[in-house]
């Protein structure tokens, strides 16, 4: 699941259908010109099967990076399985199934959705199987996917990516622990703790900060740290809250390491200056990536991935070695 | 998990010593199945991606014949023709000879490996090679258990108790209250996983007969004398496709109306499923596992990416009912289902 960054959210409501036709000339958007030559989205035609219109319909809210990333992974491949890529998104869940609503309108081959607001979304979701248009959701809803005709889920198990951390953070040695939910009632952020403290060996304590006020949290941070000296591990769920934590870390004179869900450019950046120990990534090139190529596979030879299950993209465990492959990765949009 | 045929498909004099080369695209090579395959239009299409031309080996523990590899490879050569690759396939049922072929894909510094693991003991030392070599690896088909450990990337196939859980859960949708779980190979681990899949998720009674699978008359007359002595049995689950075929023979001559469901597809079992002949068959999808595995590779070289979140890619189970079996059948006949 994409956990909101409440703290950034855009006013500005994404209403408007952008439409991406891949193929031979590979794909728009501001990301795509920072590119190097070795990674656009190809110059072929892909595959000899007829063209294709897949629309993607998501809960991001507007300047959401994480969501140009997965659209590059889209991108990507429908360029390679000959299909037009068209993209959508509205946080508010009854504009995302207006967007549903018009990508049935448009009669487009197959869907790909996020489930984030699965109440708003799931009659408009279910109208779309019963039109015979495949779906496939992504990023968030695991739970409801297949009872809403959904052909698979693809994204994160929040509680296998949790128990990954609790894992590392044996790997690493740590004792004591401290899980940062900075949005009370969110049951992602919940899962992700539990999962932590499932296969950490050492305890693991659940601080809830207000993510929107990242001064706040801060201090909420460091207020703990140092009160808690024997604590050594700092598992921020969100790559700005990570930021918090090396701050409130300074400012507690803690030796505490910083670990965090989720990467992006800053994450990279604070590997380097030696700032925070792991990351975990949920992949959302995969996520987009995947999800057009399954409607692909669905339509040309009735293939379904999964087993029935989700297809987890994540967690990948991120450490500094990895650092010099993904910042090359990072800066053209694809990491 | 292994695809073993036992006993069914005839096993080829000549064993595969070649290392085979084939090209994807217009020249690609092998097999009957794959003249088909060529025919029907798969794995046509340009490279569109702008990444170098990167070599995939593909080294199997298939024997000689055998359709279902086939299947994998025209998956694979798919997803090479899109991610411009060269695709090489080589496959032994020996393990030594398999472990041998994939040293070669070492000496010829291939860009990734693909690589079964129904012979783990025989292959552990030379995949650690590749890894070690720093070319990546993905597992399919069989050895989900021993992937990681062998330092792979993930692992590609069917979970075999999923696969009989799945297979209960549609026995109950089907009213079934009493079945009978055929295991044509004694010892192979897989069948055992799938029949107590089965028994665990059935809510009626289930109950393993054991079958000598290379012997096709003697697997006749065991189900027949099975299905005449319990005339309650209403439901024959059969662990490999040219089974089901013997069970649907035995069930008519013990004048039982129990329904046939079989473990994996073939165009046979298709045309079963479309006449009502069989109930329902679980395909483990094996044009997804080379697909995938090829792909895989390419978004591991191209961007680090590893699917799976540490966990097996799962390929099957898929359930294929009456209603999918036409539009399958015709995917049957190109050789990609």
């Amino acid at each position: 699941m994409r956990i909101p960054r409440t703290a950034a959210t855009a006013t500005a409501l994404a209403a408007a259908l952008v439409l991406t036709v891949a193929g031979c000339s590979g794909s728009g958007g501001k990301s795509s010109e920072d590119k190097a030559d070795d990674s656009a989205p190809g110059s072929g035609k892909g595959a000899s099967t007829p063209r294709m219109k897949i629309a993607m319909i998501t809960h991001s809210g507007q300047g959401d990076t994480f969501w140009d990333i997965v659209q590059s992974g889209a991108k990507q491949a429908a360029a390679k399985d000959n299909a037009d890529f068209l993209y959508s998104a509205d946080k508010e869940g009854q504009q995302q199934s207006q967007l549903i609503q018009a990508a049935i309108d448009q009669k487009v081959d197959g869907i790909v959705v996020t489930l984030a607001k699965p109440q708003a979304v799931r009659d408009v979701v279910k109208k779309a199987v019963a039109a015979g248009i495949p779906v496939v959701t992504i990023n968030s809803g695991a739970a409801y996917s297949k009872e809403l005709g959904a052909l698979g889920h693809i994204g994160q198990d929040e509680g296998v990516a949790g128990e990954a951390v609790g894992e590392q953070l044996n790997a690493n040695g740590r004792k004591k622990a401290v899980c940062v939910i900075h949005e009370q009632g969110n049951v992602s952020l919940e899962e992700r703790c539990a999962g932590v403290r499932k296969t950490f060996k050492g305890p693991v304590e659940n601080l809830n900060v207000d993510g929107t006020n990242t001064p706040a949290a801060t201090s909420s941070i460091e207020a703990k740290l140092q009160a808690g000296k024997d604590i050594d591990a700092v598992v921020t769920l969100g790559a700005p809250m990570a930021a918090a934590a090396v701050k409130a870390k300074g400012g507690a004179g803690s030796s505490a390491e910083v670990d965090t869900f989720d990467l992006d450019a800053a994450v990279i950046k604070q590997f380097k200056a030696k700032e925070i120990g792991f990351a975990v990534d949920q992949q959302p090139y995969l996520q987009g990536y995947l999800a057009v190529d399954e409607l692909w596979l669905k339509k040309t030879n009735g293939n379904v991935v999964g087993g029935g299950r989700p297809v987890l993209t994540g967690p990948a465990i991120v450490t500094e070695k990895d650092v010099p492959a993904l910042e090359k990765y990072t800066a053209r949009g694809t990491r | 998990m292994a695809r073993i045929r036992t006993g069914v498909r005839a096993v080829g004099a000549v064993l595969a010593a070649v290392l085979g080369v084939s090209l994807v695209g217009c020249s690609s090579t092998g097999g009957k199945r794959a003249e088909d395959a060529r025919k029907a239009a798969a794995a046509q299409g340009k490279a569109a991606v702008n990444t170098p031309r990167w070599k995939i080996a593909m080294i199997t523990h298939s024997g000689d014949g055998d359709t279902f590899w086939d299947i994998v490879q025209s998956g694979a050569k798919q997803a090479a023709v899109k991610d411009n690759i060269d695709f090489l396939y080589s496959h032994s049922d020996q393990g030594q000879q398999q472990a041998q072929f994939v040293q070669a894909a070492i000496d010829q510094k291939v860009d990734g490996i693909v690589v079964t693991l129904a012979k783990p003991d025989a292959l552990k030392d030379v995949v650690a090679k590749a890894v070690r070599a720093g070319i990546p690896v993905i597992t399919v088909n069989s050895g989900s258990e021993k992937s990681k450990a062998y330092g792979a990337l993930t692992h590609i196939g069917q979970d075999e108790t999923i696969a009989g859980e799945a297979v209960g859960e549609e026995l109950n949708k089907r009213g079934k209250k009493k079945a009978l779980c055929v295991l044509h190979e004694q010892g192979n681990v897989g069948h055992e996983q799938r029949c107590a899949g089965t028994k665990k998720s059935f809510k009626g009674d289930l109950q393993n007969l054991y079958v000598t699978g290379t012997n096709m008359p003697d697997v006749q007359s065991s189900i027949e004398a099975k299905l005449q002595a319990d005339r309650s049995i209403d439901s024959v689950v059969t662990l490999g496709a040219p089974f089901a075929d013997t069970a649907v023979k035995a069930k008519n001559s013990a004048g039982s109306s129990a329904e046939v469901d079989t473990f994996d597809l073939n165009a046979k079992v298709a045309a079963e499923l479309k006449d009502g002949t069989l109930g329902f068959a679980v395909d483990q999808q094996p044009y997804l596992q080379g697909y995938e595995a090829v792909d895989l590779l390419w978004l591991y070289k191209y961007n680090g990416d590893v699917l799976g979140g540490g966990m097996p890619v799962l390929t099957g189970p898929q359930i294929i009912t009456k209603d999918a079996a036409a539009e399958l059948e015709d995917y049957t006949k190109r050789g990609t289902r």
